[in-house]
């Protein structure tokens, strides 16, 4: 049967010029707007390296003075208002645990986190970039985030409460950055040097996590900072207790802000799941517009390649009435001219998917540098197919043929339909 | 008139071909026009952004280490510092700044205890000189009640509606937002949420802001200046002017303004003002886009077209027969192909406009904060945007048609006689 099919589209070769040529475009067309659609679906799953699921966030402000109910206090109150308000939240009953942080600093929100320059490690002629969140010992952060220590010093509660140290700037590492900067090293109280934060010692390694739900592998230190003055305007992460419903909870709070939250001069001003930041973050950033135009561009890409191969089949089929009629006049059923004539529509859309991928092949490292760079970049964190290039190339390949092939085959079997149930004599007599 | 005569014929003749031809086209040009409009919003003037062609923008300040001379990193900047240098520029007619700070902010409801999310603009009264709000009642905040810090807001026609009921009568009574008592001075027309840098439910003057949030430290804060210039260029001769005055008072780390001001039309390509960011090179997505938009819909009708001359060699082979030269029947193709093109791009505007006030452009703007996308209709029927739809039209006709009418055009007439 193929050797026939591909007679027949031999035989009509300029007919099917025109849609070949489409359908070589439309698989290099395909790529382009479905790649980062699959890849950022592929990042975006990952696993996240802390427990994501059961976290609220509040966002807490002060009353400013003019404000109303705002109350006058002398400075060494502020920190009673701001214990009595954390110790007021801790003892919500959904609340397993909670955390201050510094407004919008946490994983997912669409902070741009802070940076250090580097070097690195000293002695190492390397220069090593390094991404980073502060947090407050002894306010429960890692308890809240769900962190793992994986060092045998400390465990994470220890390392959670473990105060600042009185000598210096310290770091808390992921097991990525500490195999990177120290590989085969054991790292506790060793130092990363930076040109703006100094020296730093090493205080605790966990294991990975990503900061930014959207990218694949955006490992994170972390620094303890001291608490010098009380947070004016701060963010608090909430471990929610299992079996509570997240929904109701947060929806609860403005309800319950001002008796079992609002303390002096501090105020409950948003609530919401960590689930609904990172979405938010999606829409500030931009991604989930990307997404959103770019499905957009693949629908209106696929519903083109339907309406060209229906159209550009109905016709041809249109003229073959004399050949399907003597294939019927031979016995042919219906559904063997509906098998015959898609299974050449099916050939001519593979046909160009290959010619399509070896024309990618030649331009790929231009036209995806962005995945490109991300291959040669990534951090080793998880076993990621999106970071290998063959793999890579082959489901993006496989998801684009399967596409392809879905649009030509539905825009095939109607014409094919039609034409198959023509009466031989009709066909004949049409000759 | 014999030609469009004879097109209508051929409409007639062959039912099929003539609807999915012109249900292709009308996708194709809705598609392209969705998006050119979405483009076109993005540098076009319209309320109350009205003097985009003279907007420019200074974004940041940068840090620059006095050893090196190397800038570092860039900032917004705060009031103290906008104060001493920016407002004494000359060369713009005026010079505003405007707080981008992230937060969301909330008003009480004066029915009850309700809060509503709203978008707050903390500025300047030039605001209102750069941005032509249209008041129904009262009017903006004076220069005097700036100076004095007075607490003060002018708001929405929306923002009025739900936080009093009413938009009569709500000049002059009070708006809680964020527990603090503003007086309403004056209600404008809305703006558009796609006019980014001038929208917001409410505008409240900067010195009413609590000191913490808009000082800093140096130069560094969370304001952006926007100013209506001519010569961009002798701006920025000031601007290192008033660097210089800086640096000479601050060892520590001097300051300087990269590439701004930047022009409305570059800051929409993208480009941040800084030394760091890029030049404002066309964004390739977008053409790629628009090209992709075009390019398959033509593929697919040459493809139909080029079926159908085959069909049509019988009637090119008499007519050559009777003396017409092959260019005349590849006009008489191209002028068919151009008028079912034109009814396809008709429908195609027709369903754009339907789409368009159906708020279908929405996909293509992140909306965090669930915001109304609406758009001008003065960016939809612009004259500009007749002639693109109208310069695609041509574009796409001669790409879908001409390949294939020549083609036919170049078979001997025995041959296609023989047919």
């Amino acid at each position: 049967m193929l050797k026939i099919t591909i007679k027949n589209l031999l035989r009509q070769g300029a007919r099917n010029l025109w849609i070949f040529l489409e359908l070589v475009i439309v698989t290099l067309a395909m790529w382009i707007i479905i790649e980062p659609l699959i890849v950022g679906h592929a990042d975006r799953n990952l696993p996240l390296g802390f427990d994501a699921d059961r976290l609220a966030v509040l966002t807490v402000h002060s009353l400013t003075p003019g404000a109303e109910g705002y109350v006058q206090q002398p400075d060494s109150m502020g920190f009673d208002d701001f214990n009595r308000l954390m110790m007021k939240v801790r003892s919500l009953p959904e609340v397993e645990y909670a955390t201050p942080v510094m407004e919008m600093e946490y994983p997912g929100s669409y902070f741009t986190s802070m940076m250090m320059f580097g070097p690195g490690v000293p002695g190492d002629s390397l220069l090593r970039y390094l991404t980073y969140f502060t947090y407050y010992p002894g306010q429960d952060y890692f308890e809240t985030m769900g962190f793992k220590s994986i060092d045998a010093g400390l465990d994470t509660e220890a390392l959670s409460a473990e105060p600042v140290s009185q000598s210096g700037t310290e770091l808390v590492v992921t097991r990525t950055i500490a195999e990177l900067l120290w590989p085969g090293k054991k790292i506790i109280g060793l130092e990363y040097e930076d040109r703006w934060q100094g020296t730093m010692r090493i205080k605790g390694v966990i294991e990975d996590w990503r900061h930014n739900p959207y990218l694949p592998s955006s490992a994170a230190a972390l620094m303890p900072m001291t608490m010098d003055e009380p947070l004016r305007d701060f963010s608090c992460l909430l471990r929610l207790k299992s079996g509570v419903d997240m929904g109701k909870f947060v929806d609860s709070l403005n309800e319950r802000a001002e008796a079992e939250i609002n303390t002096g001069n501090y105020f409950l001003s948003t609530s919401g799941t960590l689930g609904e930041t990172i979405i938010e973050n999606g829409e500030v950033n931009g991604v989930l517009n990307s997404i959103r135009m770019k499905t957009a561009m693949a629908v209106f890409i696929m519903l083109n390649i339907f309406l060209g191969v229906s159209a550009t089949f109905y016709f041809a089929t249109r003229r073959r009435v004399t050949e399907i009629g003597v294939h019927r006049s031979f016995g042919a059923t219906a559904g063997k001219i509906i098998r015959m004539l898609m299974t050449e529509s099916i050939v001519l859309g593979l046909m160009s998917f290959v010619i399509g991928e070896l024309i990618l092949l030649n331009f790929i490292d231009t036209v995806f540098t962005s995945s490109m760079s991300r291959m040669r970049d990534a951090l080793p964190m998880y076993d990621v197919w999106t970071t290998d290039f063959w793999p890579w190339f082959a489901v993006v390949s496989a998801i684009v043929c399967v596409l392809l092939l879905i649009c030509v085959a539905v825009g095939t079997y109607i014409p094919a339909r039609n034409i198959s149930k023509i009466n031989p004599v009709d066909a004949l007599r049409h000759e | 008139m014999n030609t469009l005569r004879h097109v209508w014929r051929q409409m007639l003749a062959n039912r099929l071909f003539t609807g999915i031809y012109i249900f292709g086209t009308a996708l194709s040009i809705a598609s392209v026009l969705l998006m050119g409009a979405f483009l076109y919003s993005k540098v076009a003037s319209f309320y109350p952004e009205d003097n985009r062609s003279r907007t420019a923008y200074i974004n940041y300040g940068e840090g620059i280490d006095p050893n090196s001379g190397e800038p570092y990193c860039a900032s917004p900047m705060n009031t103290r510092f906008i104060r001493e240098y920016l407002y004494t520029l000359k060369t713009p007619d005026v010079v505003s700044a405007r707080n981008i700070d992230s937060r969301r902010n909330f008003a009480r409801k004066a029915t009850g205890k309700e809060n509503i999310a709203l978008s707050l603009a903390w500025t300047d009264p030039g605001f209102f000189d750069v941005y032509t709000y249209r008041f129904v009642d009262g009017k903006p905040f004076s220069k005097a009640d700036f100076e004095s810090g007075v607490a003060t807001a002018a708001i929405s026609q929306t923002t009025a509606q739900k936080i009093f009921g009413t938009v009569t009568g709500a000049v002059g009574r009070e708006i809680e937002i964020d527990h603090r008592k503003y007086t309403v001075c004056g209600i404008y027309k809305d703006g558009f949420a796609i006019a980014n840098h001038s929208y917001a439910d409410a505008i409240l003057p900067y010195t009413c802001m609590p000191d913490e949030v808009s000082r800093g430290n140096g130069f560094g804060g969370t304001f952006k200046v926007v100013i209506l210039a001519d010569d961009l260029d002798a701006v920025r001769e000031e601007l290192a002017v008033a660097a210089k005055r800086y640096n000479e008072t601050n060892d520590e780390m001097h300051v300087g303004f990269g590439k701004s001001p930047i022009s409305h039309v570059r800051q929409a390509l993208g480009v941040d003002g800084t030394s760091f960011g890029g030049d404002g090179d066309i964004p390739l997505e977008p053409i790629m886009a628009l090209f992709i938009l075009m390019l398959i819909p033509s593929l697919n009708l040459s493809g139909l077209i080029s079926g159908r001359m085959e069909g049509r060699l019988v009637e090119m082979g008499v007519r050559k027969s009777y003396g017409a030269t092959s260019a005349a029947l590849l006009r008489l193709v191209l002028v068919e192909n151009f008028v079912f093109t034109c009814v396809g791009a008709l429908a195609g505007y027709i369903a754009a406009w339907i789409l368009f006030r159906c708020g279908m452009l929405a996909i293509f703007m992140p909306n965090p904060y669930g915001y109304s996308l609406a758009m001008p209709d003065e960016v939809f029927l612009s004259p500009e945007l007749f002639l693109f739809v109208f310069a695609v039209s041509l574009v796409l006709n001669l790409l879908s048609a001409f390949v294939p009418a020549w083609i036919a055009m170049r078979k001997p007439i025995v041959s296609s006689l023989k047919k």
